[in-house]
């Protein structure tokens, strides 16, 4: 089914003109009877009209009566001699002398004939008429009825469609409000009045989302309560581990592993709790005026040690943009972004960030000149947990699979777009992020 | 008049809307899109007007029975792509899609020139005299408006089956209407001298007139005469047997093919 509203009025209209044109039709069949009736009793007082009118017994063939061309009137003496007759009329009896009424073909037409026996001068009187002008008569009278119900089935199938349309009004609201939700917006539908057919549909779809919003809060409250618990013990195993390189010498692999090993969950446990905060919800501060261009210089210079350790060119390009934002998120945006690019860009390797204004807002370009990933890759890595390995690298890189979900989050809570591409360096990775210029959160 | 112009209407349109209502249902089981149903419409009655234009000069071939012989063709030819539609969807091979639809479509094409053509020839005759035209659309209009009624709740009695049971109906359905195309091709032939004429078998009119609305619901679906022939019967028998044959070798046939 399409349309409910379409459903309706098919079948609603459908059911209207079986049951309105079968009743029609019956009744049409008996109005014909009783016009037919009528007309009949017309012919029996014609006949007696003429009986009593024409009192003339000498037969006077020649003296024909005119008369109309559906009609004729024939007088018959009581030993079958013709005494008179309209103009219409046959020389002939069409019918036998009995009283009563017959069917008879005369002329080329069918004709309903009625014989009446004259008592006063015993004689017959046959009273004719065309039965086919009958029909149309009657027909013509029975039809006027019919004509209306023509023009009340399309004002009734008008009418229908406006109905169901004001009927199914909640229903389209309801979409209307459950289409314009934000994907993070679980708060209650509130629909006032509502028809009891629909009452049970939203508290279903109400509780819905408050189970939703209880497991979203678990999940997030658990994650960061178990991040926030882990990174004092992590904190002591770093240090405790400091200690014991410095006792010992740190010359072995193992050691390095075991370092390596606690600084990538030390990193993890950062990164889920900065998940947890970048989360839309989390965020309570109000959206300040920033220059992009100017956040980025800084981050760079912040973070310029790592580019330095790999040798790597990092180069930023624009002018001083300014966009309304969440400096804490777009930090860490920022950091996120430049630390994939550092990542994956070889040693030696360009890392280049154009900042600049556009038609619509303003755009960040971060493009490395990495190994890339291949385009049916670029909605899965934004999954939370989700790490993309080239098969043709051996490169074992740290990370744990949450920067770009991060990195969504804060566009998302920037209202901003995405979008991955090839970078122009013809291997490498290319972020492009579209920020609108004001928003409102 | 106007009963007349109702019964003839209403038989001919049914006849239509029984093919067009059981392909639509089975466009809507399965998924597929309806758009080509309307197109085949649209040129069936566009053949239609053609074949009603042309009838004067159809009706005068082979010696008189023109009209009569052409009526047995596009029969015989709705009845071929019904078992046609049958192979297939009972077969359930990979064929193309299109050819499906094809068959669907040229079914219907047939179906509706042949009525359309008779309802237009029917009130053309009407012409000259608009004494009665008044009537006769007016009948015609009735026909028209609880046919196509008809035909629209045949669809939705249809879609409201599970997918599974809605196929069979509509394959049990396509089998008697086939039966029905095969009869109807039968009466022409007699008509045309081709067959001889018998006796009547039976005489039903007392039950179940040929002028009721039962009446003319039953012979869009079985092509239903009160007083048939043996002619008619055989027929009208052996076509329904092919049909279910045909099925039957299908399922057969892809049930061989299952286990090689």
């Amino acid at each position: 089914m399409k349309s409910i509203r379409l459903y309706l009025l098919l079948i609603l209209v459908a059911t209207l003109i079986l049951v309105m044109f079968v009743s029609l039709l019956k009744g049409y069949q008996s109005s014909i009877e009783t016009a037919q009736g009528l007309f009949d009793e017309r012919l029996i007082n014609t006949a007696e009209l003429i009986a009593s009118a024409h009192v003339d017994q000498t037969t006077s063939d020649s003296a024909q009566r005119p008369t109309s061309d559906y009609l004729f009137f024939q007088i018959w003496d009581a030993n079958g001699q013709l005494l008179t007759r309209s103009d219409t009329a046959p020389h002939i009896a069409l019918s036998r002398f009995e009283k009563g009424f017959y069917d008879v073909n005369f002329n080329g037409f069918r004709w309903h004939n009625y014989v009446y026996p004259d008592p006063q001068f015993q004689r017959w009187i046959v009273v004719g008429e065309r039965s086919d002008v009958r029909s149309s008569m009657a027909e013509d009278i029975v039809l006027a009825t019919i004509f209306p119900a023509f023009f009340g089935i399309v004002i009734a199938a008008i009418l229908i469609w406006w109905l169901i349309g004001t009927g199914l009004k909640p229903l389209k609201n309801l979409s209307r409000q459950l289409a314009s939700k934000q994907a993070d917006d679980l708060r209650p539908i509130e629909m006032a009045p509502l028809p009891s057919e629909m009452s049970q549909l939203v508290k279903i779809i109400n509780q819905l989302f408050w189970r939703l919003d209880q497991s979203f809060q678990r999940e997030q409250r658990f994650a960061a309560d178990a991040a926030h618990e882990l990174r004092t013990p992590i904190s002591a195993l770093q240090i405790h581990l400091h200690n014991l390189r410095q006792t010992y010498g740190d010359n072995t692999e193992d050691w390095q592993l075991m370092q390596a090993a606690v600084d990538r969950m030390g990193h993890l446990v950062n990164q889920i709790l900065m998940l947890y905060r970048t989360a839309p919800e989390q965020i309570a501060a109000k959206d300040e005026s920033i220059d992009l261009y100017k956040l980025t210089s800084d981050v760079i210079a912040r973070d310029y040690q790592q580019f330095d350790k790999r040798q790597q060119h990092i180069e930023l390009i624009g002018d001083s943009v300014i966009i309304q934002g969440h400096m804490f998120a777009l930090e860490t945006l920022l950091q996120n972004l430049l630390n994939n690019a550092s990542k994956y860009a070889p040693t030696n390797g360009h890392i280049v960030i154009h900042v600049h204004q556009t038609e619509k807002g303003v755009r960040l370009t971060v493009e490395d000149d990495g190994p890339g990933i291949p385009p049916d890759q670029y909605e899965r890595i934004f999954d939370r947990f989700y790490r993309y390995q080239n098969e043709n690298s051996d490169l074992q890189l740290p990370g744990c699979g949450l920067g770009l979900a991060i990195v969504r989050h804060i566009i998302d809570m920037h209202h901003a777009d995405i979008k991955l591409t090839q970078s122009t360096f013809g291997s490498g990775l290319k972020v492009v992020i579209d920020f609108p210029v004001a928003f409102n959160t | 008049m106007l009963l007349n112009s109702v019964i003839l209407v209403l038989r001919e349109v049914l006849e239509a809307a029984m093919v067009v209502s059981l392909f639509m249902a089975f466009t809507t089981v399965s998924q597929q899109s309806r758009y080509f149903l309307l197109k085949a419409i649209l040129l069936g009655l566009v053949a239609g007007a053609t074949y009603a234009y042309f009838l004067p000069e159809i009706s005068n071939w082979l010696e008189g029975i023109g009209q009569e012989i052409t009526n047995t063709i596009i029969h015989l030819g709705i009845y071929l792509f019904l078992t046609g539609f049958l192979w297939l969807i009972s077969s359930n091979i990979l064929l193309p899609n299109r050819l499906v639809k094809a068959v669907m479509m040229a079914a219907i094409i047939l179906a509706i020139s042949r009525e359309s053509a008779e309802i237009m020839l029917y009130i053309s005759g009407f012409r000259s005299d608009h004494f009665l035209m008044r009537s006769v659309l007016s009948g015609s209009l009735i026909g028209l408006a609880i046919g196509v009624s008809c035909g629209i709740f045949l669809y939705h009695l249809m879609i409201a089956l599970k997918p599974a049971a809605a196929t069979k109906f509509i394959c049990v359905l396509v089998v008697i209407v086939g039966g029905s195309m095969m009869s109807q091709a039968t009466q022409f032939l007699i008509q045309a001298d081709w067959l001889p004429s018998t006796e009547p078998v039976w005489d039903s009119s007392h039950i179940i007139s040929e002028h009721s609305l039962p009446g003319q619901l039953l012979y869009a679906l079985m092509a239903y005469e009160a007083t048939p022939t043996w002619s008619q019967i055989v027929v009208y028998l052996t076509s329904l047997a092919l049909m279910i044959l045909v099925i039957a070798s299908a399922r057969f046939l892809q049930d061989q093919s299952k286990y090689d």
